[in-house]
């Protein structure tokens, strides 16, 4: 009864809050809606059982997306936005690039996602009584490094990816400042730096 | 009810209270003090003169480049939780599999050290 109340009180507000996303005209309170959406689905997996996932969530999406997103919102300077003049516009590839994902979402749900499972075919792996005799953070371990070890280390490559490629979109030297060499102040030695000057009279 | 929700039960208490409680103060701070319009107190509040400009301008790129750059290792710390904890169970194949994710970030550490995306 509880768990029915507190999955529509999360569901609800999340969605709410995701219409208000789009619908709002400043965008850096679109911005904060959204990491409203994010709580709330955070609160959703919660009620799923799914703690680790949930609190790792959270400080993902909102400690770090969020964040991002806020700096696009302040880079691009975006000021009020014109919301009826493309919607049409927008509507039609949202929806496209929505389906796209719908798509995708439906190709995972029925794939198991077992590449490496070779290896450790002869331990057939009780779902449920792991469920009830480990913690979340156990049963997420032993599966993550020895069974979905491939695609544990895919996801280390592609943050790889993102330094590199953000990296190389982002750097550039200013050439006007002064640097501070760390290895020069730490061998400076006192005796060297203080000088004493007589004044001239 | 599920035995993972008595241990959140405290903390939704908790919220719950701290909600209505900010609801009671933001509605009594409205209800009960009294409002006089005046020009000088909706006006920036600065020291000196009035503000050139919006205070939303564009600022360097360079602090996106640090949140993203702080942002990958701390993936990579959270992906280190689980396996800290189950150390015991997964053999030496788990063992390898987050030495070669760690050799994989080190390499972009190391790049964006030598690339100078650390300074200023």
């Amino acid at each position: 009864m509880i768990k029915l109340v507190l999955f529509y009180f999360f569901s609800g507000l999340s969605l709410v809050s995701a219409s208000i996303v789009i619908s709002v005209k400043n965008p850096v309170f679109s911005v904060v809606f959204l990491i409203l959406v994010f709580f709330n689905v955070v609160g959703l997996l919660l009620l799923l059982g799914a703690e680790f996932l949930s609190l790792l969530f959270l400080i993902v999406y909102v400690g770090a997306i969020a964040v991002l997103f806020l700096f696009v919102v302040m880079i691009l300077n975006l000021k009020f936005i014109e919301l009826r003049s493309s919607f049409f516009y927008y509507a039609f590839f949202g929806s496209l690039i929505m389906a796209i994902f719908l798509f995708e979402i439906f190709i995972i749900l029925n794939s198991d996602l077992t590449f490496a499972s070779s290896y450790f075919l002869e331990r057939k792996r009780i779902w449920v009584q792991e469920l009830y005799s480990y913690t979340n953070l156990q049963i997420l371990g032993n599966v993550l490094y020895t069974s979905y070890s491939y695609l544990f280390i895919l996801s280390g490559f592609v943050l790889l990816v993102a330094i590199l490629g953000a990296i190389i979109l982002t750097l550039y030297q200013r050439s006007q400042i002064r640097r501070q060499d760390p290895n020069v102040q730490v061998v400076r030695n006192f005796d060297d730096t203080i000088r004493f000057f007589k004044f001239l009279k | 009810m599920k035995f993972y929700f008595v241990e959140y039960f405290i903390l939704f208490t908790y919220i719950i209270i701290s909600f209505i409680l900010a609801c009671i103060i933001s509605l009594l701070s409205y209800l009960l003090t009294t409002k006089k319009e005046d020009p000088e107190k909706t006006s920036a509040y600065e020291c000196g003169f009035n503000p050139f400009d919006d205070t939303r301008t564009t600022f360097d790129v360079k602090f996106y480049l640090v949140a993203i750059l702080f942002f990958n290792f701390c993936l990579e710390i959270s992906f280190l939780f689980p396996w800290s904890i189950v150390l015991g169970n997964i053999s030496y194949f788990g063992f390898v599999a987050i030495i070669l994710f760690l050799f994989i970030l080190t390499i972009g550490f190391i790049y964006e050290w030598k690339k100078g995306a650390l300074n200023w």
